[in-house]
């Protein structure tokens, strides 16, 4: 079992259900800046004609996750299923993984006193197959599944569309995978020249050995 | 003064009075009840924080202190840590002191290798000096992690990582450095004379190791490419760390040993040495900027931090030290000159850190810096002003550093010189 | 520790209590070992179906409930119309729910209207201080019932509210919030039309979106259809707009259009489309009344596409071009109906127009174009309405060419401000509206309030309204009742039922509870009013048989206000549902919330993002009654769209045809045709703007302005100012401005952006409250109605909200 999501982000129209719904479903603390996901807005003008990318995005639950690399006292760890997880219990606030992790995608949850960040919703994956923000969203952006399961929808998607990644040469093997929009027009305003366009078949091997590599130290 | 003999040290007799309240030790005290402010002031942010959940309400919706928790984090700010920028004067300060302190050791003991005598008759002080820095920095980290917790860096440590490797490598190095210390201040001369050489390669293959260690905790860290891409880092940190330790070694020759016959030689042996390092430092910069992301040396270079780069620390660690080193003179230009290195290393520390942080992570396409709200601007530059806390803290570090000097110094007199 | 409940959390999970335990722990264990949790959490999990009441939407949620606490609101994947999604807004409804300053328990007013001072009382106090008043009252009016005035916001319980004031008590002053939202635009389509239809989003080609957003201001299933299929996935969609909204960012073409001049557009798009003779003449000449008039009224005008740009500011060639590819992909084309409140004075022309011109292409109750769709057969509530011969008409007849029974908020406000009514009004019911922040002009609102001698109000939160009232009467949330089940009409009609997820909270009620509290307490009182002035009855009261008593008169005739509200809702939604389907499929409701026939059959899982609901050819796209009957085999066996959409259809409107040409319009001094006034355009004068509203997506107008979750996504609101008119005023992101117009003053920090066009403001509607009741609320942001003026377009007297010029100080 290795759990991704894949982001059809062209449909984004940065609503933030996805945000509300997380932080309902897990008991986020509240305030601006303590979001476990996002949309992240990058507005400008082309010759005086204003465009706005929206890039929907959260932990990548990375197969190479610098920040389970990092952590001392492996507060962050990896569990079945290849979800990145933080045991509160254990966390020393050193803040090296959120050093660490090239998204910005941890912050600290005062409540706990310990980082916190996207858990792909698995407490709630074995009843309803999916996490909260992919469940709530209007334009189904989102599409969770298990990158194992040849028959899942996600294995499907992806096997027809071209995809990339976030941060890419970081070498971090992120999971969410961003579709290519069909729009030209928008795939170029939205996607840097220099990003990789990936297809399953490039892609798959390389994955496989990095899984088989890392999966031996996914707990429980 | 009456001495006694204890496990071949000769240790002073001092009154409790004269052990526990002279000048430096109430200095230190002033310092310390500082710092004890600043934990007050951030242990505060971390655990007392009026902080909610969103699960909060559902159990007492009408609790005051939850409302209060609520309009604070929508209209202000709670908590400690800036999502930002994680790393902060707390690791400046970490940084700056164990890495000169160790410096400092490191230094003594490549003198003593090299067979400078005179380097070899004062490193008592020397040595006393750079394990109370290291001790002022461990007290920082101590007070920038929640040590609630720390059990499981026993109890699950995970061997690869910078961060956890340190807690063994301190654990070897403290003893061993005051084993070092103890040699020195030993009248056992013999046994000192037998283990002077391999202590002294292994000192200088543990401070190897430790820089080693300290690399690998920047470098590991893949989204911060100040850090990943400088070159070598690890020569880094030791040429920019000798070069403060020198300072320091500078300042404290004067203060301690200034009325001494030696003072002159010492400080001119210091300035050479100082001369060495700053040119190899110089040539560092140029050179390193070179290979690092472009996002980041256009911040620090060209960017809002281009005054603190170039006059805090060019022009502070760089550029007078070398124009008051290159000739030989008297001994007040190597004591300024150390005194600007000091802060001007200081400085290069804090653009390390900060520096490090301040490319924001939120262009993850390479389209632009992401906003997150609406109604907001993309920042392109982070920067979090420190707490007061932080900086009380590090003052009490110099207390720190200053508390453990004196106890020393009361007890073994460091500060004379000795025969080897 | 100073916060107690919840908070320290990591004080549960700290080392040393796992030491103790002497096993290696994480903090969700710390408690109870795993499994026991689990069990303990089924137990005491509960999930219901609900309807949520965020917004208009009414889309299908599932509850959950653990230990009597709400802790998630999770879509509910069966109900075709919100196709398992959840906005922000809905998830956010645990925060209304549990918000900390809602209204507990009745208040009654104890100082000056406006100070916001009042004292708690029990549902009888309350209940009697209304009687006490409304008694005074009703006597010194003689029994005109209609000197008590009563305004509502929509909502699934309205009816409940409205059926008490209208029939039950008997006043014709009913203010409908419509007269400040959509009543136009749909009273324009239905006129021309014969209703105001759907949007098939879900299959058009080519969409023409002008000023709607339905990224911001979300509307399933639009919102959810529109996004998956632009961007070369199969529609076009083209928005005009004053801004560059988060709509705009998906369109394939973005116009940017002066406010108020969308009628000049719509002109030139039906001038070019007339002239190129590319309209679909079959279906013209088979469904529409009046076109040879409106062709010749159209050319003979000058519509062209320059004249636009004169007045729009959108290049010429871009009319010709859309106009062209809309009609290349009719019937499949659409010009969105837009659902909001009035942009300018000429807004019905302008929804006409719009009408017309999407009926040009054929583009009327077929797939991909402006379907009706069905609706699944319920009976309504039988109500025994009492006749009162002293309840006068209502006040404001007059305001407009065509007042119904929905009034014009504005025009009746004014009246009782100036004293020009034709009776004295008395006093005001607000059910779930705060018309201090929602209606324009708040100033004379307040001035409205000040001056009636009796304001209730029912509402869950102490809004700004509710701090002008005598009486304060607390309503739960959607949360905690059972309201009247409905019946969505649609492509995919189906039927919802919103049941209790928990009791009412503090001393809350339900609004037939409210209603059932007030009528038992009024009822007697007010007959004794009626029998003392009303002749009617008392004429009736003579001429009784001698076996027919007083109060066999009184309660067969309806005059015991209370009698509609003795069932509890569950039992009345049971009745009316099991009439038409039957107690096995109540059964099924009740289950799942949702019902519809067939639902378990058709019903489809695709994936986690897609569901079937009825099966293709069970869909109702073509619903309008054919002429020919036998056509109607045909059109099931049609390939092209266009052969379905010529054939003739007997619409809802006079003529049956598409109207062009609206004559009785005519002696109400109203245009006949969409026709462009250049008086009725407001200029704005050099160095000021004209101010626009509307909405974003995490806001419902003003009712969440106090809904922490949702706050903390957009903690105030921010004026939107063109780039370059910023810079020429030296304002930069997050200086404060004072907006001055003629009615008023606000403060609200700047937003300079080039996503809105020049000599143009916008903020959004929901913020600037003043109520000190409101923690998070209170003087946050600016309200736009503090500063747009009063005026009403001549039609239906709806509010104009985009006529409103202003003048920018930066302080």
């Amino acid at each position: 079992m290795n759990y991704a999501m894949a982001l059809n982000y062209q449909n984004c129209i940065n609503c933030k259900a996805c945000e509300t719904a997380c932080k309902e479903e897990n008991g986020v603390q509240l305030g601006a800046h303590k979001q476990r996901i996002w949309v992240g807005a990058v507005e400008g003008t082309i010759f005086g004609k204003p465009y706005m990318n929206l890039y929907p995005s959260q932990c990548n639950h990375c197969i190479n996750a610098p920040c389970v690399n990092v952590c001392p006292t492996h507060a962050s760890h990896v569990v079945a299923g290849g979800i990145v997880k933080v045991d509160p219990s254990m966390c020393i606030l050193c803040k090296g993984c959120m050093e660490a992790c090239p998204y910005d995608a941890r912050f600290i949850d005062d409540t706990m006193v310990a980082v916190d960040k996207c858990t792909f919703c698995d407490h709630r994956i074995e009843e309803y197959g999916t996490t909260a923000c992919q469940a709530t969203c209007p334009t189904k952006v989102r599409l969770f599944g298990d990158l194992d399961d040849e028959e899942s929808d996600l294995v499907q998607l992806l096997k027809t569309k071209r995809f990339f990644f976030q941060k890419e040469k970081s070498g971090t093997l992120p999971k969410l995978f961003y579709i290519v929009p069909d729009d030209e027009h928008y795939a170029k305003q939205s996607i840097s020249h220099d990003t990789i366009i990936h297809t399953w078949d490039d892609f798959k091997p390389v994955y496989n050995y990095a899984r088989d590599l890392r999966s031996i130290e996914w707990k429980r | 003064m009456e001495k006694i003999i204890f496990a071949g040290l000769t240790i002073n007799k001092v009154s409790i009075k004269d052990l526990l309240f002279n000048k430096v030790m109430l200095l230190s005290y002033i310092l310390l009840g500082l710092a004890c402010v600043g934990i007050l002031e951030i242990f505060d942010l971390r655990y007392f924080s009026e902080a909610a959940t969103a699960h909060a309400s559902g159990m007492d919706p009408t609790n005051p202190a939850l409302k209060e928790a609520m309009k604070l984090a929508v209209f202000g700010t709670v908590g400690e840590v800036s999502r930002e920028v994680p790393w902060t004067l707390f690791i400046v300060n970490y940084m700056y002191m164990i890495y000169t302190g160790s410096g400092i050791i490191f230094l003594v003991a490549l003198a003593e290798l090299m067979n400078m005598h005179l380097v070899a008759k004062v490193a008592a002080g020397f040595m006393v000096t750079g394990i109370s820095m290291v001790f002022a920095g461990l007290f920082t980290i101590a007070t920038d992690l929640n040590m609630l917790n720390m059990l499981w860096m026993i109890l699950t440590p995970n061997v690869n990582t910078g961060m956890w490797l340190m807690l063994p490598l301190y654990c070897t190095y403290i003893p061993f450095v005051l084993f070092e210390i103890y040699l020195i201040l030993t009248n056992k001369r013999e046994l000192a004379k037998r283990l002077a050489l391999p202590i002294l390669v292994l000192s200088i293959g543990v401070d190897l190791v430790e820089y080693f260690i300290q690399a690998k905790l920047f470098s590991m860290n893949t989204a911060r490419h100040l850090w990943t891409e400088f070159p070598v880092l690890m020569f880094y940190f030791i040429i920019s760390a000798f070069v403060s330790s020198l300072g320091i070694m500078g300042v404290y020759s004067y203060l301690v040993h200034k009325n001494k016959f030696e003072y002159k030689e010492l400080m001119e042996k210091i300035r050479k040495a100082m001369l060495f390092f700053i040119s190899i430092l110089a040539i560092y910069e140029v050179f390193g900027y070179m290979a690092v992301d472009k996002d980041w040396t256009f911040l620090i270079l060209f960017g809002p931090f281009k005054y603190v780069y170039f006059l805090g620390y060019i022009l502070l660690a760089l550029a007078l030290p070398f124009l008051l080193v290159i000739k030989p003179g008297k001994p007040i230009w190597t004591l300024i000159s150390s005194i600007s290195v000091v802060i001007g290393g200081y400085v290069g520390r804090f653009l390390f850190v900060y520096g490090g942080n301040a490319n924001p992570m939120s262009n993850r396409f390479g389209t632009g810096y992401e906003t997150y709200d609406f109604y907001d601007i993309a920042s392109h530059f982070n920067y979090v002003k420190p707490h007061l806390g932080e900086i009380l803290i590090v003052f009490g570090s110099v207390g720190v550093c200053l508390l453990i000097y004196k106890l020393f110094d009361s007890l073994f007199s460091i500060g004379d010189l000795r025969e080897h | 520790m100073k916060v107690e409940i919840s908070r320290r959390r990591f004080l549960q999970s700290s080392v040393a209590l796992s030491v103790l335990g002497g096993t290696v722990l994480s903090s969700t264990d710390i408690m109870a070992s795993s499994s026991q949790k689990e069990k303990l959490d089924n137990v005491l999990m509960k999930k219901v179906p609900t309807i949520c009441e965020m917004c208009v939407n009414k889309c299908a949620v599932i509850a959950q409930v653990q230990n009597g606490v709400v802790v998630k609101l999770d879509p509910n994947p069966y109900f075709p119309k919100s196709k398992n999604m959840l906005c922000a807004r809905g998830a956010a409804g645990i925060h209304a729910l549990y918000d900390p300053d809602r209204l507990k328990y009745p208040l009654i007013r104890d100082g000056e209207r406006g100070d916001g001072k009042f004292r708690r009382a029990t549902w009888d106090e309350a209940n009697e201080y209304i009687k006490d008043k409304m008694v005074k009252i009703l006597d010194e009016e003689k029994d005109n019932r209609s000197c008590i005035g009563y305004c509502a916001g929509e909502g699934m319980a309205e009816h409940t509210y409205k059926s008490f004031m209208a029939d039950k008590f008997g006043s014709t002053n009913f203010i409908n919030h419509a007269s400040i939202c959509l009543q136009t635009a749909v009273s324009g389509y239905a006129l021309t039309i014969g209703g105001y239809g759907q949007a098939d989003l879900n299959n058009a080609k080519y969409v023409i979106m002008g000023g709607a957003n339905r990224a911001e201001a979300i509307v399933t299933p639009d919102t959810m259809d529109l996004f998956k299929r632009t961007r070369g996935r199969g529609t076009k969609l083209i928005v005009v707009d004053p801004r560059f909204t988060n709509t705009a960012a998906h369109a394939d073409t973005y116009l940017a259009i002066k406010p108020g001049t969308d009628l000049a557009f719509v002109l030139a798009l039906t001038y070019q489309v007339l002239i190129k003779e590319i309209y679909n003449r079959t279906y013209v000449k088979n469904n529409f009344n009046g076109f040879e008039e409106y062709r010749k009224h159209i050319i003979e005008s000058g519509y062209t596409p320059e004249w636009a740009e004169k007045i729009t500011g959108i290049p010429a060639k871009d009319i010709c071009r859309v106009a062209t590819e809309f009609m290349a992909n009719a019937p499949q084309s659409i010009y969105y109906q837009g659902r909001r409140s009035t942009f300018a004075k000429n807004d019905f022309q302008l929804r006409r127009a719009q009408a017309i011109f999407t009926a040009l292409g054929g583009g009327i109750d077929v797939k991909g174009g402006i379907v009706f769709g069905k609706k699944l057969p319920l009976d309504g509530h039988e109500i025994n309405i009492p006749m009162y011969a002293n309840a006068k008409g209502r006040i404001d007849k007059k305001a407009a060419a065509i007042i119904g029974g929905s009034g014009s908020w504005i025009a009746w406000r004014n009246m009782v401000v100036e004293g020009t009514t034709p009776y004295p009004i008395r006093g005001l019911f607000v059910y779930k509206q705060n018309p201090m922040l929602c209606v324009p002009n708040t100033a004379k609102t307040k001035q409205m309030l000040e001056k009636l001698d009796l304001v209730v109000v029912i509402d869950t939160m102490p809004s700004d309204t509710a701090m002008y009232a005598d009486v304060i009467l607390p309503e739960c949330t959607y949360l905690e009742r059972e309201d009247p089940i409905k019946s969505f009409a649609g492509v995919e009609p189906s039927i919802a039922l919103r049941q209790k997820v928990i009791d009412p909270m503090y001393e809350s009620k339900p609004v037939l509870e409210i209603m059932k509290g007030l009528a038992t307490k009024l009822s007697k009182p007010l007959w004794e009013i009626t029998k003392k002035y009303d002749e009617d009855v008392q004429e009736e009261l003579e001429g009784l048989e001698k076996d027919e008593s007083e109060e066999d008169y009184y309660e067969e005739n309806g005059f015991n206000l209370a009698d509609s509200f003795e069932e509890n809702q569950e039992h009345i939604n049971e009745e009316i549902f099991t009439k038409q389907y039957g107690k096995e499929a109540w059964t099924l409701l009740r289950q799942k919330g949702i019902f519809y026939p067939n639902m378990m059959k058709n019903f489809e899982k695709l994936d986690n993002n897609s569901y079937n609901y009825y099966p293709e050819d069970k869909k109702n796209y073509t619903v309008v009654k054919l002429e020919n009957e036998n056509e109607a085999e045909e059109i099931d066996t049609c390939v092209n769209p266009r052969d379905i959409a010529e054939v003739r259809r007997l619409f809802s409107t006079p003529s049956t045809k598409i109207e062009c040409v609206l004559a009785s319009m005519q002696k109400k001094g109203i245009a006949t045709m969409p026709t462009w006034i250049d008086t009725d355009y407001v200029e704005v004068p050099k160095g000021k703007f004209k101010f626009i509203s509307g909405r974003h997506a995490q806001f419902t107008q003003n009712a969440t302005q106090n809904n922490i979750m949702l706050l903390e996504l957009m903690n105030e609101n921010f004026i939107w100012i063109n780039d370059k008119d910023a810079k020429l005023l030296d304002i930069k992101f997050g200086d404060m401005i004072e907006v001055t117009s003629k009615v008023g003053q606000v403060k609200i920090k700047a937003y300079p952006t080039a996503k809105i066009v020049p000599n143009t403001v916008f903020y959004i509607h929901g913020f600037g409250a003043k109520s000190t009741g409101l923690t998070f609320a209170h003087r946050n942001g600016a309200s736009d109605n503090e500063i747009i003026e009063d005026r009403i377009e001549p039609v239906f007297g709806s509010a104009i909200m985009h006529d409103t010029i202003v003048s920018l100080r930066k302080v």
